[in-house]
């Protein structure tokens, strides 16, 4: 088990590292660089262009830089220095810095490192306000009204199959599931802000009035509540038909008993284990959401940083979203094997 | 002579039966399930509709979708102005809406039909290969899905279209070579691990294994005998990659990186329910029908398909039936 997960996290370093490659590899096959000049804003000085390329090290070639590694050896460096100089180029400068903890110069945010813009609350606020903050925030809202509402809709439905209530509660929930999360957020903006006039949908801070969180966290929570439904019903049909039940049942175990005993607790397994995954997804899922309702978390940022060519940004907030999906990856293989000792994580070839 | 009328008889009898059973087919008996279940015929008749539509849209169109009417912009749905030239309002500059959101089911339909081909050849092909020969095709496989799982595959397309949509590529055909790459490479990988895993499955098989001792040709136990019992967890899957890719056209539309918008009056595809979105929202103040007939079409035809892709898996699998 442990030799497992040890190789597990291993795998982890060079699929992230995959990732940022081949970000960086298509966000360079661009033609245009974070200096552009858009047809929206003011027109800059060619010089002032390169020297900003040379502050940020964007005159550099981007991969290799052969010619850097032979004049340090014609100048008689040691190897370890014409290596350097061979690798002194933006991917490899990134990476170097990317080791130390820094995500590099923000190309938007002047004067600001990246890690400070998607970590850092604004000033005065306690530290969870941050961008990460928020988007995490959001995320387990979201999570927590997914199972709130899924998990007891699945387990009626489950208890009471092929009724009016479970074809009622799977008609709803396929409902919920098949529409997607951005939809749902234009119905609701729709009703709330233009028909009902309760909310406003522009620029203000969430964390100053709770109400606010609701409407984005339920819009994102009820896909992924439908799921967790519908998942919830599948095992609870499965358990209930177990011998155990059965065998409950049979001794004369109070029907209360053996729901909460025995059914909700066997069927929790693929919902628990879901939990990760579909955290995971609603976090890395937000964005749209958040640039739907004007929540300032990095789903927010990463939307804004495209359009903006903000480089550094985007490749670190890919590199935060694939962690993120890894880790849940991880976490749920490992809670299965705690949840249920039938199965051997590991164990034997798959 | 009782004996034999009664042999005559059972012999009439058994040719009848024999008749009146015809032999069923996996695929047919899973038709028949299939039009049992009341969802997915919903579906079907809604994916029928939208395709109905978007085949006849200069038909069924009341304008030609980028004709502006000067001095007509912003203008209100019929029940809001009691002007019926423009039953869904005008756009920002005049332009009608109902006859965009008809022409916009074709983008939607072409986004998710027409990259399916290319995803499913490849990703099967692979997934068989990788399944069937194991070894380092298999290896490469696997680690390819590792990484592509790592990404979200919506920040996939955004990336790539953002840092292509302003080289040849990205003009090609208004952006869909782009927008269909993009879909194709992140969701082949998806088919060919899922078809390796049925392949990993149906080699170990007796009929299989029947097949080589009677000294058939690899080629021939892949297409003649693998293939077939791999598809059913297939065509599953391709009901839910058709509305995934027009969920993802839809989304970056309403990001403002989906089709380029074009002004050409003859134009096959004028528009994309995710660029009307966008439209939409920047006048939501102005006029809330751009906006809301685009989501409601988007909707609907995520639950046709939801409908149709739950249908087909019961139908394909009746043990599973019943399992989300």
């Amino acid at each position: 088990m442990s030799g497992y997960l040890i190789r597990r996290i291993l795998w982890m370093i060079p699929t992230i590292f995959a990732v940022l490659l081949i970000t960086f590899v298509i966000m360079h096959a661009t033609p245009g660089g974070p200096w552009d000049v858009s047809p929206d804003s003011r027109t800059s000085d060619p010089r002032v262009q390169a020297a900003l390329d040379k502050a940020y090290g964007l005159d550099k070639p981007l991969y290799i830089n052969p010619e850097a590694a032979q004049k340090a050896s014609a100048a008689g460096k040691d190897p370890i220095a014409v290596a350097q100089a061979f690798f002194d180029t933006q991917f490899g400068n990134y990476l170097s810095n990317l080791s130390k903890g820094d995500l590099g110069p923000s190309y938007r945010f002047r004067g600001r490192r990246v890690q400070d813009v998607i970590a850092e609350a604004p000033v005065n606020k306690p530290f969870y306000q941050s961008r990460f903050g928020t988007t995490i925030f959001l995320g387990v809202l979201a999570m927590l009204m997914a199972l709130v509402i899924g998990f007891p809709l699945g387990l009626i439905a489950g208890l009471k199959q092929n009724t009016v209530v479970d074809n009622a509660s799977l008609l709803v929930a396929t409902i919920g599931y098949g529409i997607p999360s951005f939809v749902l957020g234009i119905f609701f903006i729709f009703v709330f802000a233009v028909w009902l006039g309760w909310i406003n949908v522009l620029e203000f801070d969430y964390w100053d009035r709770w109400q606010a969180w609701m409407l984005p966290a339920l819009t994102l929570a009820i896909p992924t509540g439908a799921y967790v439904a519908r998942l919830t019903r599948s095992s609870v049909i499965e358990v209930m038909r177990q011998d155990y039940i059965r065998t409950a049942r049979a001794k004369g175990l109070p029907e209360r008993l053996v729901v909460f005993r025995h059914i909700i607790r066997n069927s929790m397994i693929p919902v628990v284990t879901f939990i990760g995954p579909a955290l995971a997804g609603l976090v890395t899922g937000s964005f749209i959401i958040e640039s739907q309702f004007s929540v300032n978390g990095i789903g927010r940022l990463f939307v804004e940083s495209i359009n903006r060519r903000d480089y550094t940004m985007i490749l670190a907030l890919t590199i935060i979203y694939a962690i993120l999906v890894a880790v849940a990856n991880l976490v749920v293989d490992i809670v299965y094997g705690f949840l249920d000792p039938r199965i051997k994580v590991g164990g034997g070839r798959t | 002579m009782a004996e034999a009328t009664r042999t005559a008889a059972i012999n009439t009898a058994i040719p009848q039966k024999m008749a009146e059973r015809k032999s069923a087919s996996l695929w047919s008996d899973a038709w028949k399930r299939l039009l049992k279940n009341r969802g997915s015929v919903i579906g079907m008749i809604t994916v029928a509709f939208f395709m109905f539509v978007a085949i006849f849209a200069p038909f069924l169109a009341p304008h030609n979708p980028q004709d502006m009417f000067p001095g007509e912009s912003y203008k209100g749905a019929v029940w809001d102005t009691g002007d019926s030239r423009f039953i869904l309002g005008t756009d920002t500059i005049g332009r009608d809406v109902l006859s965009r959101v008809i022409f916009g089911a074709r983008t939607s339909l072409a986004v998710g039909f027409i990259p399916l081909g290319v995803i499913l050849l490849i990703g099967m092909t692979v997934g068989m290969a990788a399944g069937y020969f194991g070894g380092r095709t298999d290896n490469v496989l696997m680690r390819l899905t590792d990484i592509v799982y790592a990404f979200p595959d919506i920040l996939f397309f955004i990336i790539m279209i953002t840092a292509l949509r302003d080289t040849w590529i990205g003009q090609l055909l208004n952006g869909f070579v782009l927008l269909f790459v993009a879909l194709a490479l992140v969701t082949w990988v998806t088919v060919a691990r899922l078809m390796r895993g049925q392949v990993l499955a149906v080699k170990e098989r007796d009929y299989v294994e029947a097949a080589r001792s009677i000294g058939s040709s690899n080629g021939r136990i892949m297409l003649r005998h693998i293939l077939p019992n791999s598809l059913a967890p297939i065509i599953v899957a391709a009901a839910f990659i058709v509305p995934a890719a027009i969920l993802a056209e839809a989304i970056l539309g309403f990001l403002g990186i989906g089709i380029r918008p074009t002004t050409d009056p003859n134009a096959v595809f004028p528009t994309s329910w995710g660029t009307l979105l966008l439209d939409g929202r920047v006048a939501l103040q102005a006029q809330i029908w751009i906006l809301i007939p685009p989501a409601i079409c988007i909707a609907v035809i995520m639950l046709a398909f939801t409908f149709i892709g739950d249908g087909l898996r019961d139908a394909l699998d009746p043990m599973m039936k019943g399992r989300s």
